[in-house]
């Protein structure tokens, strides 16, 4: 069940988006692609990540409104990144711009983009916090632009990692750090935020690359030829009866993916990636107690949420 | 109001640029992925060498033992169009 509260801060982001991001410029393309994402999120956990810059400066005393624009453009800037990726991994997600040209669903994205940097130029904030966020954004996300980029050539477990925390880590901790930082200038909390994120997006790609492995209806992974680190370990269990089944399916054209699933079940490849993310979970809680209990109520819950006790 | 350039500089917080994060978290997950790798090879009861400098981990020893007894989870979001998020 979503607080109250998250889906209010959920809709004022989306009509922050439809009011002061898209309004000038209507473009029906870019509009669909926003209210196709507000769509499917809506009431669902997804609703914490699109406003987890309203709850990082609140967690540091700030008021929300202050950060309704940050989450606008955050919002955006993450829909751009999932056109964009699923232009490059065609995985089948039934989304839009899946349905369209390649060009069209583009050009959708670079709009997208656009809007989002129109909401992150109508923050208001003192210069010197608009540019350290505009700094860190822009690095940040070039960082998890070339590590989308190679994630086709992820051969170890180090490429792997180095991958996972460039394309999600790094994000949202930027994002968390990024909300705070509209709240403090207190160098030690907003480590503390950036460690927080950091924990949050290794724990989302984590869990993500576990379900991405047992999807029968959509090109997995597997298929695509993507290692993700259950794969990894797997394939490093070289004294595992179950190494030669796995080396055989892989060797195949076209994989059985849940004869995969299934061997990296048995191989505990799927527990271990998952004993990562709890770990990972833990982390971004910790991280957390350095903060007011009663300002961390709503990320304390969203976290928690991931591996539900 | 106008700041001041010395009010400004006392406001400018410094973020450790990404690249550098990256290699430390690079370097943190691995050592954490090795130990629970080593962690599930051991018998439960042994004692499990914590990393140097991975005090983290431990206040996870719980994560070390307990998966092994866990049922394979099926946790996951069957929609594939929103994320585990």
């Amino acid at each position: 069940m979503i607080p109250d509260k998250i889906s209010a801060l959920f809709t004022q982001t989306y009509r922050y988006i439809a009011e002061h991001g898209l309004a000038e410029w209507g473009w029906p393309d870019v509009q669909a692609a926003v209210v196709a994402r507000q769509e499917v999120f809506m009431a669902d956990r997804p609703m914490y990540a699109n406003v987890l810059p309203i709850l990082t400066c609140m967690a540091l005393g700030g008021e929300a409104e202050t950060a309704v624009p940050l989450a606008a453009a955050w919002t955006l800037y993450d829909l751009a990144s999932d056109i964009f990726d699923d232009l490059h991994d065609q995985d089948g997600k039934d989304w839009p711009w899946n349905h369209w040209t390649p060009s069209r669903a583009l050009n959708v994205g670079l709009g997208v983009l656009a809007a989002a940097q129109i909401c992150l130029a109508r923050l208001v904030a003192r210069p010197d916090i608009r540019g350290d966020i505009t700094l860190s954004w822009g690095q940040t996300f070039a960082l998890a632009a070339r590590g989308q980029a190679h994630s086709h050539s992820v051969c170890s477990s180090d490429d792997y990692f180095r991958h996972t925390v460039a394309k999600s880590g790094l994000v949202y901790a930027a994002v968390a750090r990024a909300g705070a930082r509209l709240a403090t200038d207190n160098e030690h909390a907003l480590d503390q935020m950036h460690a927080f994120g950091l924990a949050l997006g290794m724990l989302i790609q984590l869990k993500d690359d576990c379900r991405d492995l047992d999807a029968p209806d959509l090109v997995s992974d597997v298929s695509a030829g993507v290692y993700s680190l259950p794969l990894l370990y797997g394939l490093a269990q070289t004294e595992s009866p179950h190494h030669g089944a796995l080396q055989a399916q892989l060797a195949q054209p076209t994989p059985d993916v849940m004869a995969v699933y299934q061997i990296l079940e048995a191989m505990g490849a799927i527990r271990h990636t998952l004993t990562l993310a709890r770990a990972y979970q833990q982390k971004a809680l910790a991280a957390l107690a350095a903060f007011p209990a009663a300002q961390t109520v709503h990320l304390s819950a969203y976290v928690a949420g991931f591996f539900p006790s | 109001m106008q700041l001041s350039t010395e009010q400004t500089k006392r406001n400018i917080c410094t973020e450790a640029s990404p690249a550098q994060v990256l290699e430390e978290a690079v370097r943190e997950a691995q050592l954490m992925s090795d130990f629970f790798r080593l962690a599930a090879q051991q018998p439960q009861n042994a004692p499990l060498e914590v990393p140097e400098g991975l005090t983290f981990l431990q206040q996870l020893r719980t994560l070390v033992t307990v998966p092994l007894g866990i049922a394979p989870m099926k946790i996951f979001n069957r929609d594939r169009r929103s994320r585990s998020t």
